[in-house]
């Protein structure tokens, strides 16, 4: 039974690992085609190797054959003994589609027939070059590589076999590497059987090898990389003298101690893996910490000269708290790489899908972001990419006609600047024309303001309504669903900006928080209630003179302030969330988006660094809120969300709204 | 034991009698006031602080329609799960924990027109009471959809 779990565990971690080895050899494949190195064919093969390990380990037999075949083409090129074209890289490309969706189906091959079908392909590529060199030299080969016999020590670790090595996977592996490979057991540790305890390896074996042509001795060595951790490992040439000896005097290869044998680990920065789930949990407690002290440093405020010193320690703390936040916040936090890794692969078929060309240059991955904004923006970037690929860049034969490079080049660049994080996705093709699109806003009725800027221009392109019909698609040149794009990337609380000019290209940039899961807010209270504002959202709070708020018929009220006036909300009535209170004399400006309005609110109780927790996890969304936290008194306060507050009051934009309360007052 | 025996929780609203399966309950707490959500139903409470997860309250009085809810020291709210979710369900009172058979079980009356009675999942006989058992996800589930 317990075996049965540890395959289990075994299993998940293996899955785990997986995805990355099949992102790793995705993007290998991908950069080798631009540049072939030798060096990055090790690494793909590598990764091949590493799964098809790990597969045979778990017992995924289906798995162990289609990576076994991509390893046989992967090794023939690492050896020079295939010249590698496109067919491969397509093939290679698909194979790696198949081991991801095999991975994310738990493991089983996902669909067999195309497995099968793959299978044969790689199994015919290993055999065919392509006409033209893909890799440009010749590889290096290993000068020790083959011909020469191998006198190999294994002594597995005594609790190897609790860490998951099979030490007869080696020895098999070994067999398919050899032309003759004498097997000797020594079984002279084995204690009497009353001692004996069956979980531990007690034998070691001593092997001598002749390496098959082309096996070269790393290849040997890599035959151990699943047990090398838990076994002494020594390769050294049959003629070689012993291993107590200092082995690197007497070889004439460069990486000759049983260590420089280890292929994986070693160069990599050293991280550890862990469960999501196990962060968030940090994440929940450090936030409840914080609220806890919170409390504490309220009750210790008002405590007069004997609290002094306790407030002190109390401030103190909160230094610490504060730090251990940020650092456990951190933990969450991912390059964008995770992200760009997605999108060389998706470039290279849209663009050759439309018969375009285009360079990507991807900028500023090592920027880092929120795990769950990375995943939220997948959509949303994606989306842009492909818009600026079908509707920016424009066909070889156009931009040679208009002076450009036939290849339009696609600049994605990252970079975090004053707390927030921002992703651009440029291209230097058409660009966006005004005029059209002022035609296509006007024909969809969507509001035009007076003279409007570029950046009004723009924004129209991403505002609802104005890309529901193809036509108008087509006709703008631009714009498909670009306004799902803006909302999404709303919702993570960010924004999307648009520039552009005719001929040179266009550039959307995308502004998001650091992180959603600690904000900074304003606590007010209105509506008999406790609320939190997003700071970002607020422009200033105004004492509420009665004799500035007018209410226009039918239209709720607005307020004059001295240079605007401005569209007044109760919560109260824009909710229907009637939980008593007076009508407040304040007002805090909202400046959210485009949305400018004043919220009457009874009290403004002030600023502190909230914990967003979601209300979907056990309740669902709530229109209007971006989420709750909990108070330092242990009670939950909803957070509002400005430009949904908006919405759900019916308020139009900035410029709208102004126009229709001006028109009366004047 | 066979698969028919269940285990359920009793409680009480407005002098009736019902009871919840027991796996579906995840603790029983004293009653505490509510953070009012907009955009929600008048018998959707509001939220609490679960030990730091934010978690929706209903009353069932209210969703019965069977009176005013009033709090009293024995009114309880009984945090259950409903999938993935945990939601708090505000009763009178917590009463026992009921061992339940095939015999004790009565199926539920058909009503007449368009009363739903789907989020019925029995009646239990126990000696003098009748107990209603409930079908949390039946009867909560539309309330934690999407809006």
């Amino acid at each position: 039974m317990s075996f049965d779990i540890d395959l289990q565990a075994l299993r998940a971690t293996f899955l785990v690992e997986a995805i990355e080895l099949v992102g790793i050899l995705e993007a290998g494949i991908l950069a080798l085609e631009v540049t072939p190195e030798i060096e990055r064919v090790h690494d793909v093969f590598r990764a091949a190797h590493s799964l098809k390990g790990g597969a045979a380990t778990i017992g995924l037999t289906s798995l162990v054959g289609i990576t076994h075949a991509l390893e046989t083409v992967l090794d023939r090129w690492r050896n020079g003994q295939l010249v590698v074209g496109r067919a491969h890289y397509d093939a290679l490309l698909r194979t790696a589609d198949l081991l991801r969706a095999s991975v994310e189906a738990n493991g089983e091959v996902a669909d067999p027939a195309t497995a099968a079908a793959l299978d044969e392909e790689l199994t015919r590529l290993a055999q065919t070059s392509a006409a033209a060199p893909a890799v440009a030299s010749a590889p290096p080969r290993v000068e020790s590589g083959s011909a020469e016999r191998l006198r190999i020590g294994f002594s597995p670790h005594p609790d190897a076999f609790g860490l998951g090595g099979d030490p007869l996977l080696v020895l098999r592996e070994l067999q398919g590497l050899a032309t003759t490979l004498e097997i000797e057991l020594d079984r002279s540790a084995i204690p009497p059987l009353a001692d004996l305890d069956p979980d531990r390896c007690y034998v070691r074996w001593d092997l001598v090898l002749d390496p098959a042509p082309g096996v070269t001795r790393q290849r040997v060595g890599e035959a151990f990389e699943f047990v090398e951790s838990a076994a002494n490992i020594s390769i050294r040439l049959a003629d070689a003298p012993a291993a107590d000896a200092p082995a690197a005097v007497s070889v004439p290869v460069p990486t000759s101690t049983p260590a420089s044998t280890t292929v994986s680990g070693g160069q990599a920065e050293s991280t550890i893996r862990v469960a999501t789930e196990k962060v968030d949990a940090l994440v929940d407690l450090v936030g409840e910490l914080v609220i806890s002290h919170s409390g504490m440093r309220e009750l210790v405020r008002d405590g007069g000269p004997a609290m002094a010193a306790l407030q002190e320690a109390v401030l103190r703390t909160e230094r610490h708290l504060r730090e251990l936040q940020e650092r456990v916040m951190a933990v969450r936090m991912v390059p964008v790489n995770a992200l760009y890794a997605r999108l060389p692969r998706m470039v290279r078929e849209v663009a050759g899908k439309l018969g375009k060309q285009v360079v990507l240059d991807l900028d500023g991955g090592e920027t880092e972001l929120d795990k769950v904004l990375v995943e939220r923006l997948v959509d949303p970037v994606f989306h842009l990419v492909r818009n600026a690929l079908d509707h920016g860049i424009e066909p070889p034969d156009v931009r040679t006609a208009a002076g450009k490079s036939a290849a339009g080049t696609l600049r994605i660049c990252a970079y975090a600047r004053a707390g927030s994080v921002y992703l651009e996705v440029g291209d230097d093709g058409r660009g966006l024309q005004r005029d059209r699109i002022l035609d296509v806003a006007r024909a969809r009725g969507l509001d035009v303001p007076a003279n409007p800027s570029d950046a009004d221009v723009f924004a129209l392109i991403a505002a609802p309504g104005f890309s529901t019909a193809v036509e108008v698609t087509e006709l703008s040149g631009r714009g498909v669903g670009l306004d799902v794009v803006r909302r999404n990337i709303e919702q993570m609380g960010g924004e999307l900006a648009i520039e552009s000019a005719v001929g040179q290209g266009t550039k959307f940039r995308v502004r998001l928080p650091l992180t959603l899961t600690i904000m900074d807010g304003l606590q007010i209270k209105a509506s008999g209630q406790t609320w939190v504002l997003p700071l970002t959202d607020v422009a200033f709070s105004v004492q509420l003179d009665p004799k500035r708020v007018r209410a226009l018929a039918g239209m709720g009220e607005v307020i004059d302030l001295v240079n605007e006036t401005l569209p007044l909300i109760t919560l109260g009535s824009v909710l229907r969330s009637d939980g008593g209170g007076t009508p407040g004399t304040l007002a805090v400006v909202v400046q959210a988006g485009a949305m400018r309005y004043a919220l009457r609110v009874e009290a403004l109780i002030g600023q502190a660094q909230v914990v967003v927790k979601s209300l979907e996890t056990h309740y669902r969304r709530v229109p209007g809120m971006i989420g709750a936290t909990i108070l330092g008194d242990g009670k939950v306060a909803l957070i509002l969300d400005g430009q949904g507050l908006a919405a759900t009051a019916g308020l139009r934009t900035q410029g709208g709204a102004r126009i229709a309360a001006g028109s009366l007052l004047s | 034991m066979t698969s028919s025996a269940h285990q359920v929780l009793c409680f009480r609203l407005a002098e009736q009698d019902y009871a919840v399966q027991i796996l579906e309950v995840k603790e029983i707490r004293r009653f505490t006031p509510t953070t009012s959500v907009p955009d929600a139903p008048s018998y959707m409470l509001g939220v609490i602080n679960l030990r730091g997860t934010v978690v929706p309250v209903f009353d069932l009085r209210l969703r019965f329609g069977t009176g005013e809810a009033h709090v009293d020291r024995n009114t309880a709210i009984i945090v259950v799960t409903v999938g993935a979710r945990n939601v708090g369900l505000v009763v009178d009172s917590v009463t026992r924990v009921l061992n339940i058979s095939d015999e004790m079980l009565r199926p539920v009356p058909q009503f007449a027109g368009s009363i739903d009675s789907s989020f019925l999942l029995g009646l239990i006989e126990a000696g003098e009471s009748l107990v209603t058992w409930l079908d949390v996800r039946r009867l909560l589930g539309a309330e934690l959809e999407a809006a």
